[in-house]
């Protein structure tokens, strides 16, 4: 086993700071009990977390991003799953264009999404709809979940399937009691890595958000453009909380660095 | 006598595709088009959009010098980032490789982490760091270091700091994952035939791990390309890229086609760009790398 | 009337012809070998059977049944997979019980038979656990008993012991034997290795490129292969290109290099170009002055059981074994005779340039 000489862990060091620094300050400057932005000097405050509370349209717009990436996420995943065994399992003419068709939302700048998306609702008459902003999420964040159910379902033993079909089982109970099973890690990594983009999505989602469906990142941005307040601090402790919080149970189902590099 | 499953082995691929293919055909394809077509339409300030055919909107881009410094603002960004990335990217996943675990894993966690926290967040972090009235300022102000507050925010150094942070951890995704399919033994065998540990890196090392910084190069510079809330809050209204001009036609100016266009051009600079660096990368590497 | 009849098995992947006209018959309780290298078809043999693949052409019968057309989970066939195929997801008992809960089986019965099956590989305490914590050769034992549980008609073993450790496969294959005496279910295996199908069947099917080359219980098969091919891929052979010189009185000589050897006439049809096979334990050294041909040791390895013995002969080079019998044997550069039985050659019509 190799190891890093100094010089390599002061470069280690100062990276993992530049990278934690911006995080740590905006949890600091939560606690603060002042009425700016200011580090808490008179010892940590929750001042700024009831204030939360106080703020009604940040709290509709948390359950809006909630309900949002709940649904978009549900929704990829129910037509992520066919469509990856589609392609692993079969040859079929258009299976690459198929598969980069579906890929494809990761290569177009979310800008351009949105004005895609923003002008598309004003044609069809879905502007400021629930059900319009939530299938502009499931197109942002379908890449996502399929590129991990397929390599789950890429992983399968197709010998185990067929195992259980020499042992008498239809094609449906294959699927449901082997198939599904199997690639589940899968399913439920592409699930959460879905949800958290959604729910993080904004430069998109800014295009389209009408009043009644202004996201929290949006309405976050929103309020940045015309001031930053201890608010936007203690709202943003609380989204890097939920997010270790998930990345943890997500680290536990199918491993985070799997996630976040792909196979292995 | 033809072969009975290859005849039925085409339906059911479509069948299972087929809900995705029908929203996205819907939801990506449909909206794409009429984006492109709103980019040829012309805009009046009273009227609003008109449905005629015209190149005015591609010409304003091409011409006007407002959009030629929005455009090299951007470029130049995305380039200046990249190369930033890649200098202190590549560098820390092949420490990160170098580590036991669950050093490693932890810190991996770490720095890949923060991919998954809002950029709203991460950009305010930046916000607060670096603005007249941010830590550092008054920080630096306090122990006497400097006397005047200490302003990053509304700069493209700030723009720039803050997208380096936003982004890194794509670049060292890239290049741990081709650090991943290095041998170990290489470069002991190096070290074997008499090379000094930086003669192993430079000449063994680097060359392998090439593919992985260009590809992470690739995916910095597209996302920095396109860049929107970063930009937006850090370089604020008089630092302008390309996505947040293409925001304010729209949402400001209401100058849709105009929009439409600025995010026409920069979908086609995007693919361009990409298509052919990928062309480069392939052509370089197809021979070792197969 | 044999229990499984392939008749005229054919099947193409487009211009491919993976399996040309199979026609075997197998006897129920009987131990069948599907033996050859890869790519000669015996794998996808199998998967018709199995009912994974469809023939392009001929039928499939058992007990009389025309099973060509029927779904692979109605075929009611036990399958142990190269892989295994474990459900990584279920205990070795779920597993075990998957075909019977599949047949309705009621749950008292279903623990009943699992229980059984398991006793009968000799997993009985491990019932509980998941495939992932049992040893290779254990995960073999679950794979056969999930498959024997269900009483299938015929058994089919594809490469069943390929994954484990030469050691560990020599004794799987007495204990599969013995199962399968047991039980006495029909059994087709796929291999590549001649040794496990020569020890584990009654009769093999040597395949070559799609056909059927020779059918034949193991002895009859090693001692009389009737092509080059299997006379070279059943065992180690001395395989010596030659042409028939001249032949009289039930008996020929066959010019091989310099050399001429004389061996019996056995069959008229054979004339010009031919191959001489002759195994290496049947050879035997004897002095220079008493042996059928002459030559000098080249190289002597010891193997424990036996020496192997490369030999430089006017011939060519020659394989030799002899027994280890705790003496003394002839050493490397010495000058010896070599001599063989009458019969022990034998002569093969010379196969064209890709057999």
């Amino acid at each position: 086993m190799k190891t890093n000489g100094p010089l390599a862990l002061i470069f280690h060091t100062v990276f993992v700071i530049f990278i934690l620094a911006p995080l740590a300050i905006v949890c600091v400057v939560a606690f603060t009990d002042k009425g700016y932005l200011s580090l808490p000097t008179n010892g940590p405050s929750l001042r700024w977390f009831r204030a939360i509370l106080e703020n009604p349209d940040f709290i509709d717009s948390f359950w809006i991003s909630l309900y949002l990436a709940l649904g978009a996420a549900t929704v990829a995943l129910a037509i992520a799953i066919p469509a990856s065994l589609a392609v692993v399992r079969y040859r079929f003419p258009g299976r690459e264009g198929l598969t980069a068709f579906f890929l494809s939302p990761l290569m177009i700048p979310h800008v351009v999404l949105g004005v895609a998306f923003l002008r598309f609702f004003t044609e069809v008459g879905l502007s400021g709809t629930m059900v319009g902003l939530t299938f502009t999420h499931v197109i942002i964040v379908m890449p996502y979940a399929l590129r991990l159910v397929l390599a789950a379902a890429s992983g399968l033993d197709r010998d185990a399937e067929k195992a259980a079909h020499s042992l008498g089982a239809s094609s449906f109970t294959v699927f449901r009691r082997i198939t599904l099973p199997l690639i589940l890690p899968g399913v439920a990594g592409g699930w959460v890595l879905a949800f958290i983009t959604s729910f993080d999505e904004v430069t998109m989602t800014v295009f389209v958000a009408s009043p009644s469906t202004t996201t929290l990142p949006v309405r976050m941005y929103h309020h940045i453009a015309q001031t930053i307040d201890p608010l936007l601090a203690s709202i943003s402790t609380v989204l890097i909380v939920v997010t270790v919080i998930l990345m943890v149970v997500l680290d536990r189902i199918y491993g985070l660095d799997k996630i976040l590099i792909g196979k292995n | 006598m033809a072969d009975r499953s290859m005849a039925k082995a085409w339906i059911p691929p479509y069948l299972l595709s087929a809900p995705a293919l029908v929203l996205y055909l819907a939801m990506l394809g449909v909206p794409m088009l009429l984006t492109f077509i709103l980019s040829f339409n012309a805009f009046d300030f009273n009227k609003g959009v008109i449905p005629i055919f015209t190149l005015d909107n591609y010409i304003e881009i091409f011409t006007d010098s407002y959009f030629h410094v929005v455009f090299a603002r951007t470029f130049g960004l995305a380039l200046l980032v990249t190369v930033i990335c890649a200098l202190i990217g590549a560098p820390e996943a092949y420490i990160l490789s170098r580590m036991r675990n669950p050093w490693r894993s932890f810190f991996l966690v770490v720095i890949l982490g923060p991919l998954l926290i809002s950029v709203i967040v991460r950009t305010l972090g930046w916000a607060l760091l670096i603005g007249g009235s941010g830590v550092i300022s008054t920080t630096l102000q306090s122990i006497g270091l400097i006397d005047e507050p200490f302003q990053l925010m509304f700069t493209f150094t700030g723009m720039t700091i803050a997208l380096v942070h936003v982004l890194v951890p794509f670049m060292v995704i890239a290049v741990w994952a081709s650090l991943q399919k290095l041998d170990p033994a290489v470069e002991d065998a190096g070290l074997s035939l008499g090379a000094s540990q930086f003669t192993v890196l430079r000449r063994i090392v680097l060359p392998q791990v090439m593919p992985g910084i260009l590809s992470g190069s690739m995916i910095v510079f597209a996302l920095t390309a396109s860049a929107f809330a970063t930009p937006s809050i850090i370089g604020g209204r008089r630092l302008k890229v390309v996505a947040t001009t293409a925001y304010d036609e729209f949402l400001s100016t209401l100058n849709w086609p105009l929009g439409a266009a600025i995010a026409v051009v920069l979908l086609i600079a995007n693919i361009v760009i990409i298509a052919s660096y990928n062309r480069f990368i392939e052509r370089k590497y197809a021979q070792v790398f197969g | 009337m044999s229990f499984l009849r392939m008749e005229g098995l054919v099947k193409k992947f487009g211009d491919f012809t993976a399996v040309e006209r199979v026609d075997l018959s197998v006897e129920k309780g009987e131990f069948v070998s599907l033996l050859g290298p890869s790519g000669c078809g015996k794998t996808t043999t199998l998967q018709m059977i199995a009912g994974f693949v469809e023939p392009t052409e001929g039928r499939i019968i058992i007990d009389g049944r025309d099973i060509t057309d029927v779904k692979a989970n109605q075929r009611g066939l036990g399958i142990v997979f190269q892989s295994y195929a474990l459900f990584p997801h279920m205990t070795v008992f779920d597993n075990v019980g998957f075909g019977l809960e599949m047949r309705k089986v009621t749950k008292d019965e279903r623990r009943q038979r699992v229980e059984e099956a398991l006793a009968l590989v000799h997993l009985e305490p491990f019932g509980h656990r998941f495939p992932r914590e049992l040893s290779g050769g254990q995960r073999q034992r679950v794979a056969v008993a999930r498959a024997l549980v269900i009483k299938p008609d015929v058994l089919l073993l594809d490469e069943p012991l390929s994954n484990l450790d030469a050691k560990l496969r020599e004794d799987m294959q007495i204990e599969l034997r013995s199962i399968q005496r047991t039980v006495g279910t029909t059994t087709i295996l796929v291999t590549h290795d001649q040794a496990e199908a020569m020890a584990m069947s009654d009769r093999i099917a040597v395949m070559d490129q799609g056909r059927l080359v020779q059918v034949g219980v193991p002895l009859e098969a090693y001692e009389a292969p009737q092509t080059t091919f299997v006379s070279n891929f059943l065992g180690k052979t001395n395989m010596l290109g030659g042409t028939i010189a001249d032949r009289a009185n039930g008996r020929m000589r066959v010019r091989v290099r310099d050399s001429v050897v004389d061996v019996r006439d056995v069959d008229p049809a054979l004339e010009g170009a031919v191959n001489l096979s002759i195994r290496p334990e049947k050879l035997h050294f004897t002095s220079p002055a008493e042996g059928r041909i002459t030559g000098r040791v080249h190289t002597r390895l010891f193997l424990g059981n036996h020496w192997l013995f490369q030999v430089d002969s006017p011939v060519g080079p020659l394989l030799v074994t002899v027994e280890n019998s705790g003496g003394s044997v002839v050493e490397e550069n010495e000058q010896i005779g070599l001599t063989w039985k009458p019969g022990e050659i034998r002569i093969l019509p010379a196969e064209t340039a890709d057999g």
